[in-house]
């Protein structure tokens, strides 16, 4: 702990010196005409921002996960089927989707279509028509979009494909799958279905729900959106995933705006 | 290009031992019988301490738009944990959870440089203006504010918990986990560089 008497004259002020500090700031106070201007100094510098307002919220600000109670229950997850629990003890496989529907009256905004989603998702995991990987042969070469290496090399890219205004790829590692899509565009929050939950991500709003036994997930950021449909997971592999509980310096998110920048970029729709 | 460190298969590892030390039980309060009218809903929270939120977030981060985003993950976050809201500590325990997403932001954005230039931050006036005029726009409120944005970031939560919440030396060394002498260093070196920039 420092002894030095300029140093300690904000604890001084705070008054959170023990009694031997104070004496020892008192005696230079009284000695030290400079110290004591500065003292002054410091106190009005408190002061001001001591003094600074307390900020009304924004006009038209909502809090995002507004329609539910904060000690209500999580949403109701359909239960993955046998086939997929055993593939997911063996591993993870999570799949990525996207099919958004452009709303014709307002033209940034787009609807999610969660149903198409999943069906988008168990159409190009390949099922019934895949190749040996379990993918579907890739529509276009698509080495320019290859996973970013800060997925640590695990990933790699297995199909993409333009769909109209979207962009949509998959990764895999072996083991799990991740389909991308986004659209540029914005979301009506309010039209989310009610069995679903709202939630931020890395300050991105998102919805998170279950549909046909897989999790999905959409957000938005800066004028794209994302969704996200995950197959097979674990029980909390996907929630693990959303979450961003206090102390997790990182978050699936990074990852997300990751890939899909690349995706886009690449079909160039950014 | 964004910086990512780490995988997948990382993150969840890292993710569950987290989850494991550190998420609240959804019902854990009522099975512990902690009586009900004394833990607010997340509605009572956000209706009366969002402008206290909202003020923390703006002293931290100096942008209108990022302190709005700041409000609405510490609502997040406080509608996640509020079963470990203990009574009578509300405003140290949102300014807490208000710095920590705040500092998880400024983690992520060191990560990803090009995020890490401020967007329109709110005391920037037209560049239309001369530079004279401009200052004699900007208000007092305004210039301390711009002070504390240019603080570096341990300082600046160290001077917004102190002087903005109102905590004390102990609870700033609790929520921050470090010494007491090391928060008063930073509030001494946070409140020497305010009062530099603003003399």
């Amino acid at each position: 702990m420092s002894t030095e008497p300029r140093d300690l004259l904000s604890a001084y002020i705070d008054g959170e010196l023990d009694p031997d500090e104070v004496a020892l700031v008192e005696a230079h106070l009284a000695e030290q005409p400079g110290l004591r201007e500065e003292l002054d100094a410091l106190w009005r510098t408190r002061q001001l921002v001591r003094d600074l307002p307390l900020l009304p919220l924004p006009e038209g600000f909502r809090p995002i996960p507004r329609s539910r109670s904060p000690l209500s229950p999580a949403p109701t997850r359909r239960r993955i089927g046998a086939r997929s629990l055993l593939a997911g003890a063996v591993a993870t496989l999570m799949v990525w989707g996207l099919l958004l529907s452009v709303d014709p009256v307002g033209e940034a905004v787009v609807r999610p279509d969660l149903a198409s989603v999943v069906g988008s998702h168990i159409s190009v995991l390949g099922e019934g028509n895949s190749t040996s990987s379990g993918v579907s042969e890739m529509p276009m070469d698509t080495e320019a979009i290859t996973a970013p290496e800060y997925m640590d090399g695990d990933f790699r890219l297995m199909y993409a494909e333009k769909k109209g205004d979207m962009a949509q790829a998959m990764y895999s590692d072996g083991i799990r799958r991740i389909s991308l899509f986004e659209q540029r565009g914005r979301i009506d929050w309010h039209s989310m279905p009610e069995d679903g939950e709202m939630m931020m991500i890395d300050g991105a709003t998102a919805w998170h729900g279950a549909i046909r036994g897989y999790d999905v997930l959409l957000t938005e950021r800066r004028g794209m959106v994302y969704v996200l449909v995950g197959s097979g997971t674990s029980e909390s592999a996907m929630e693990e995933m959303t979450s961003q509980m206090p102390g997790a310096d990182t978050s699936v998110w990074h990852r997300l705006i990751g890939f899909c920048g690349r995706t886009v970029d690449f079909f160039g729709l950014g | 290009m964004l910086e990512v460190t780490g995988s997948f298969r990382a993150f969840h590892r890292d993710r569950a031992m987290a989850s494991d030390r550190a998420r609240p039980r959804r019902s854990g309060a009522r099975r512990r019988g902690r009586p009900a009218e004394l833990v607010p809903t997340w509605e009572d929270v956000a209706r009366e301490h969002g402008s206290f939120i909202y003020t923390v977030a703006y002293r931290l981060t100096g942008s209108r738009d990022d302190a709005q985003d700041l409000v609405q993950e510490v609502l997040l976050r406080v509608r996640r944990g509020l079963e470990t809201y203990k009574p009578g500590s509300m405003h140290g325990w949102l300014a807490r959870i208000t710095t920590n997403a705040f500092l998880d932001d400024v983690r992520r954005r060191k990560r990803r440089p090009a995020d890490a230039l401020p967007e329109d931050p709110d005391w920037v006036l037209p560049p239309s203006m001369a530079a004279d005029e401009a200052l004699s726009h900007r208000s007092l409120p305004d210039e301390v504010q711009k002070a504390i944005t240019d603080l570096p970031e341990d300082y600046r939560v160290a001077v917004v918990y102190s002087d903005v919440v109102g905590m004390s030396y102990q609870e700033i060394s609790d929520a921050l986990g470090v010494p007491i002498g090391t928060v008063r260093s930073r509030i001494h070196r946070g409140r020497d560089r305010l009062r530099t920039a603003l003399s």
